[in-house]
């Protein structure tokens, strides 16, 4: 099932001077439960893609189409109904009586445009200093009103499962780089995201770091049965985590080839790496990016 | 030994002993300094090196801070000062703070007004003196009113720019989860920020007290400004010098609270 679906999307930027077409007609596919990495030249526009998918940025023209087909804000946020009912107004008032009374005393309500379903990963964790890593967890929960007991206790169960309970009440400066980035992957399965973006997670750490986390933040997101999206330049990172790797042009972004990895079989990042198919399918899309190709 | 040196090593308890000797030193040398400055001052006041009448000595001065205090005068005017300092302070910092809120929240309104921030940042406040003294008269609030024009403006520009400085990361973050710009101020701006404001607070301790002095100057029947100028037209320079000294110490334990502050305030924010 799609789960995302960019169809012909464009977006021009405008300045004074000019206009630049970032993305051109770009379209792609996002099943449920695969990994796909995003990867082209630097500065191709990746990171607009990802604003896109957030609804940070309206795209210039084209569709964006996010989980089943013509998605409302209201039905974005419908939580699950274990009475197996249809989606009807009744879902809505149900699903307003779960919200805190606090938040609606609240003149500005939290924004409802349906982007709550995805969740974004930085590059660098971006913990807040002054939180503590339980308080940073539970940041996206806040920030949508949605800090009900089922929520909150998922968000313990994931610490606890991820080695991270023992530490909820310390500061983030006292956890190492690994685990800071396991908080801040935390911290975006918690609001239960359909979809989590990654943008380039991984490129503050050194590279022994890299690795490890790499394994970590897999393992994760595999367990969680979660559908990805990762933004990055290292040809490597695409190939070892992705199933399926789309390459952009230089700008304006458009898909050049769209290439499958075919290594499910293969436990963890780490053993990918060292598989003999690695080396081939990295010096294949080495030369589809940088090479003479077209 | 306390306990926890017992595990140190020999080179370790060296290296700390140097570091505590090279500390005593340097405030040994900051009390030398003063007293070597009040002896030569004294003696050359003695020795009529120079007219102990215009320039003071330390023992005049001493005494003068003797007479005057068994008055209740010079802690009278003290108090009067402190309080409009205290005051000024409060209302420029917490004005000051809302004006850069309401100039952050709204990038339409920082375009508008931010010629006249500037304008205002760059006008010398004591030229409105006598507009000051005409609108609000001239006692206390003339002189708070000071306090607060001077405080003001450097509060809305140091705190503006803080804010506008956050980390653009951390509000997309808070961005791609739904949050307003109420919630984004409040979870990531003010708290982020709060070093800044410490930083603001630590500047208009000193605003402040310019303001009140300058405001007691202009016009007022008490406080140390006033003590200042009055001592000067009646030649008293021993009152004088003895008014400047009281007013660099409360000044000065007003920064050190400020700073106390900062330091138990700050940590974990940064």
């Amino acid at each position: 099932m799609s789960i995302l679906k960019f169809d012909n999307v464009s977006k021009i930027f405008y300045t004074k001077e000019h206009q630049t077409v970032a993305i051109d007609k770009l379209s792609f596919e996002i099943n449920e439960g695969e990994f796909v990495a995003l990867i082209g030249p630097s500065g191709c526009g990746k990171t607009t893609v990802l604003s896109l998918v957030c609804g940070l940025l309206q795209p210039t023209s084209g569709k964006i189409i996010r989980g089943q087909q013509s998605v409302t804000p209201a039905a974005c946020e419908v939580l699950p109904d274990n009475k197996g009912g249809k989606n009807t107004a009744d879902d809505k008032t149900k699903q307003k009586a779960d919200v805190p009374k606090r938040s609606r005393r609240f003149i500005f309500k939290p924004k409802d445009n349906g982007n709550c379903k995805v969740g974004y990963m930085l590059q660098r964790d971006q913990l807040f200093e002054w939180r503590t890593i339980w308080r940073n967890v539970t940041l996206g929960l806040e920030v949508q009103n949605k800090m009900t007991n089922e929520n909150t206790e998922k968000a313990k169960s994931l610490l606890k499962k991820y080695g991270l309970w023992d530490f909820r009440k310390h500061y983030p400066q006292q956890l190492s780089g690994g685990m800071r980035q396991r908080a801040a992957l935390i911290r975006t399965l918690a609001t239960n995201p359909d979809l989590l973006l990654l943008d380039e997670p991984f490129s503050a750490l050194d590279f022994q770091t890299r690795l490890d986390v790499c394994d970590d933040v897999y393992d994760i997101i595999k367990k969680e049965n979660k559908t990805a999206l990762l933004v990055t330049h290292d040809i490597s990172e695409a190939i070892a985590l992705a199933d399926k790797v789309i390459v952009l042009t230089a700008r304006p972004a458009t898909v050049k080839a769209i290439h499958y990895t075919n290594m499910g079989d293969i436990d963890t990042p780490l053993h990918r790496r060292q598989s003999p198919d690695f080396s081939r399918q990295f010096e294949y899309l080495h030369n589809l990016l940088h090479g003479n190709v077209n | 030994m306390p306990k926890k040196y017992e595990s140190f090593t020999r080179e370790h308890l060296l290296f700390l002993r140097k570091k505590r000797v090279r500390n005593i030193l340097v405030h040994v040398t900051q009390v030398g300094i003063l007293i070597l400055f009040l002896g030569i001052w004294e003696l050359a006041a003695h020795l009529q090196w120079i007219d102990a009448f215009i320039m003071s000595c330390p023992s005049r001065i001493w005494l003068t801070l003797i007479e005057l205090s068994n008055g209740g005068l010079l802690w009278k005017n003290a108090w009067v000062s402190t309080w409009e300092t205290l005051v000024g302070f409060v209302i420029g910092t917490t004005l000051g703070y809302i004006a850069a809120v309401i100039l952050w929240w709204n990038n339409f309104v920082k375009d508008v007004f931010e010629p006249y921030v500037v304008v205002l940042n760059s006008l010398p406040k004591i030229a409105l003196g006598p507009i000051i003294i005409i609108w609000v008269g001239t006692g206390k609030m003339a002189i708070i009113t000071m306090a607060v024009l001077i405080s003001v403006v450097i509060t809305t520009i140091t705190l503006l720019n803080g804010f506008v400085s956050t980390d653009k990361d951390k509000i997309l973050l808070l961005k791609s989860m739904g949050a307003n710009r109420m919630q984004i101020f409040v979870k990531l701006v003010a708290p982020y920020n709060v070093p800044t404001l410490m930083a603001c607070l630590k500047i208009n301790v000193g605003m402040s007290w310019i303001g009140a002095i300058m405001g007691e100057y202009l016009a007022s029947k008490e406080g140390l400004g006033y003590l200042l100028v009055y001592g000067s037209q009646v030649f008293r320079l021993d009152m004088v010098m003895t008014c400047t000294i009281v007013l660099c110490a409360l000044a000065g334990i007003m920064y050190g609270l400020v700073a106390i502050l900062e330091k138990i305030v700050v940590k974990g924010y940064r």
